[in-house]
């Protein structure tokens, strides 16, 4: 178990440290000058240059980067807050914590929802809450999070004029509730329809017909008996949900104008400041590398049937 | 005979047969039951593709799904014939019109139209009633009416056709034209255009289409930008599943066929690249690529780098992409599926007979992985539709006039409150071609998956 823990702390360490060069190399990549302007003359671009040791080879400005980062250091922002540093753009103007506190109410809302709602049709199978839900969740799945936002924006706060429509901050909790269910409405379909199908295998195991002729009452059979074992396809699609809800963000944000990070991520690839796209693109996918991390460990301790090699065969 | 028992008669060659003759009461009718088993014994065999294509017809949702898929087809590549505006003409007259409203100027012409006789056409221009000012006049002459607008061209000649015969009446010069806007003199029809294409552009003016869904804020037909932006979502999400296929299949069938260390490689680098953020990635990318993309297109011209620049840079950097990362989970599937059909039995006899490894991969290998390659694909067109969308909406896709549904909506968030339609509409397109590629999906699954059998 150990040594499996291991292993996947160091994959999941190469997988990031992959990510950043990616990113590093991309910028890069990019021909021109952050400092290129109508105004600027050689001497003044050399000196930026030199103050961003933008002069230097590649790998030693990598390699400088690299240790920066472990070191906390991201660098400045080169056009949007010129001059700031961006770790005080991410962590200190409060951007960080709404995404977050979004992203975590929609992982909570998606669980609380998705899972019920799957086990209610898989019990019902066939009959008409079933096939309602069938319906409910093969429609949610595919309308894109920017229609189901601009669709709530549009009757509730437009039309009925019930919440606000603008969200600058949580401290109302009215404002939090449509970018959350926009944010997590397709994974509460998606959970749902995921819940229903590992839930149909397990109500259809021998040791549920057991439970059920020893009189165990509905609920306990299903959510004690065929929950736990039904659960374990739903833990290993927590990974791919954190990143989902972290990226839905960016256009969840956007819609209602959430002053956070995603928003600002999705400013900043339009404004080109590269400093903070990628000290943005890395903080993410620290979260979303190190939830899969967790989820990956989570379920080998769930179901300890899976092989300890560790590859995917 | 009768008499005899026939239980003592024993045939043993076809000679004893010779001469006998069996009474009817030997002879029983076959049950229901038999009969039916003889159907099915003496059924006619079917194939794999028909047998699949069976099962997807008993399918009533996937079959729904199929014409609602064929309906939106039909609406994004024929309905572009079917209305005579265009995606990216910017209508001056028509900003930001509800649907089905006319413009003051279509209402003008409208009227004309209906009141007049005749009407008139600037210079043989195309829409040149499109040009209506609000200094009209008409003439009376012969005992109809004719409408002509003056303009600043008004030095020019015109010619005026007869609505009903679509015949030329007359030309007039700035000359011949008064104050109030009545002719002081008409003469006889000497211009040259011919009357066949003359009574052709009468035709064209005759009718005001109406701008179905309206316009935007920018004078843009709303209808046919949603059916061009339809046709770039889908021809997005085909061409990135296709690229998807191709290379996911081709990474996937090699790893499964060689093996060994090279598949040890390919199946750690595609468990990198599948713990790596895509959407992220996406971002990042659409980003950097736009760049050298903008320089390639500019300083190359060969037509492949034509075709690519026609495309647009947002488009061409999101196929990149599709090539660069989204090719692991289909990698994977392919695999799977050659390392489990490796191990059959009948591949086995086959490498015993003495088979080339061509043979094997054409005749046995390719057609079992179909099915799944084909389900994967069909299922993996609305993922990348979705891709597409969530870029354009962001502003990083799709970019103006080139229309994708993602990108209308995006346009339309700003004027969401007065126009929600402008929204809805290409939404709720873009839903339903997502819903209708999922069901098609899971219909080609029902009806591809051996296991299901």
């Amino acid at each position: 178990m150990f040594k499996y823990i291991l292993k996947r702390v160091a994959a999941s360490a190469v997988t990031l440290l992959l990510v950043a060069a990616i990113t590093f190399l991309a910028m890069n990549a990019i021909p021109g000058n952050p400092f290129l302007d109508e105004n600027t003359t050689v001497e003044q671009m050399e000196i930026a240059n030199a103050k961003y040791g933008l002069d230097q080879p590649l790998l030693v400005q990598m390699k400088n980067y690299l240790l920066n980062y472990l070191h906390g250091d991201m660098g400045e922002s080169l056009k949007m807050q010129r001059g700031t540093p961006v770790k005080d753009i991410i962590f200190g103007q409060g951007k960080f914590e709404l995404s977050i506190q979004l992203g975590v109410l929609a992982l909570f809302l998606t669980v609380l929802m998705g899972i019920p709602l799957g086990c209610i049709a898989a019990y019902n199978r066939g009959k008409a809450v079933d096939n309602f839900l069938n319906v409910f969740s093969t429609v949610g799945i595919a309308a894109p999070n920017f229609v189901v936002a601009t669709l709530l924006l549009t009757l509730l706060s437009v039309k009925l004029g019930i919440l606000p429509a603008v969200s600058g901050s949580f401290n109302d909790p009215k404002a939090i509730i449509m970018p959350a269910i926009a944010l997590s409405l397709y994974y509460v379909c998606y959970v749902a329809k995921l819940t229903r199908t590992s839930m149909l295998d397990a109500i259809n195991q021998d040791y549920i017909r057991t439970a059920r002729a020893k009189g165990l009452r509905t609920g306990s059979l299903i959510f004690k008996h065929a929950l736990r074992n039904a659960l374990i396809p739903v833990v290993t699609y927590l990974g791919p949900l954190t990143a989902g809800l972290l990226c839905g963000g960016f256009v969840v944000e956007t819609t209602f104008g959430v002053p956070g990070l995603g928003r600002y991520f999705v400013s900043s690839i339009i404004d080109r400041d590269y400093p903070i796209i990628m000290a943005t693109t890395i903080v993410l996918s620290t979260l979303i590398i190190g939830m899969n991390l967790i989820v990956d460990i989570v379920y080998k301790i769930v179901d300890p049937r899976i092989s300890l090699s560790g590859t995917n065969n | 005979m009768s008499g005899m028992n026939w239980k003592n008669i024993r045939i043993n060659s076809p000679k004893d047969l010779e001469g006998l003759t069996l009474p009817d009461e030997l002879f029983e009718p076959v049950s229901a039951d038999e009969k039916a088993k003889n159907a099915e014994d003496n059924r006619k065999s079917i194939t794999y593709w028909q047998d699949a294509w069976r099962r997807f017809k008993a399918n009533t949702v996937a079959m729904v799904a199929s014409v609602v898929f064929i309906l939106i087809l039909i609406f994004a590549f024929a309905g572009p014939f079917f209305i005579p505006y265009s995606y990216e003409s910017q209508y001056r007259n028509s900003v930001k019109l509800g649907p089905m409203e006319y413009s003051d100027v279509e209402l003008e012409e409208q009227e004309v139209l209906k009141n007049y006789d005749a009407v008139f056409c600037t210079n043989m221009m195309e829409g040149s009633l499109k040009s209506l000012s609000k200094g009209s006049y008409y003439i009376k002459a012969g005992g109809k009416k004719y409408y002509f607008t003056r303009e600043k061209t008004l030095s020019n000649s015109y010619i005026l056709y007869d609505k009903d015969t679509e015949e030329k009446l007359f030309i007039a010069s700035s000359k011949d034209v008064q104050e109030d806007g009545t002719f002081s003199e008409t003469k006889p029809l000497e211009y040259t255009l011919d009357a066949i294409e003359g009574a052709k552009r009468i035709d064209m003016i005759k009718k005001v289409v109406p701008h179905v869904l309206g316009t935007d804020s920018a004078g843009r037909d709303i209808m046919s930008r949603c059916m061009y932006g339809t046709r770039v979502s889908l021809i997005i999400g085909i061409a990135a599943a296709l690229i998807v296929l191709v290379i996911g299949a081709l990474i996937g069938s090699i790893a499964g066929l060689v093996g060994g260390k090279v598949d040890f490689v390919i199946m750690r680098i595609i468990d990198i690249i599948i713990s790596i953020p895509t959407t992220l990635m996406v971002l990042l990318l659409q980003v950097v690529l736009s760049a050298p993309l903008q320089a390639w297109f500019d300083s190359s011209h060969t037509a492949f780098a034509r075709a690519m620049r026609d495309l647009g840079v947002g488009i061409v950097s999101m196929f990149i992409v599709f090539a660069l990362l989204y090719w692991v989970s289909m990698a994977r599937l392919v695999r799977g599926q050659v390392l489990q059909l490796k191990g059959m039995e009948f591949i086995t006899a086959e490498e015993v007979l003495g088979a080339e490894k061509k043979r094997i991969i054409l005749r046995h290998l390719l057609p079992n992985c179909v099915g799944q390659l084909v389900i994967a694909t069909c299922l993996q067109i609305p993922s990348a539709i979705f891709t597409e969308s969530f870029l354009s909406y962001l502003g990083i896709g799709v970019a103006a006039p080139m229309a994708s549904l993602g990108s209308m909506c995006s346009e339309a968030l700003a004027t969401l409150s007065v126009y929600p339609h402008r929204l809805i509409c290409p939404a709720l397109i873009l839903s339903v071609l997502v819903l209708s590629l999922n069901l098609i999906g899971d219909g080609l699954r029902d009806a591809l998956d051996p296991r299901l059998k």
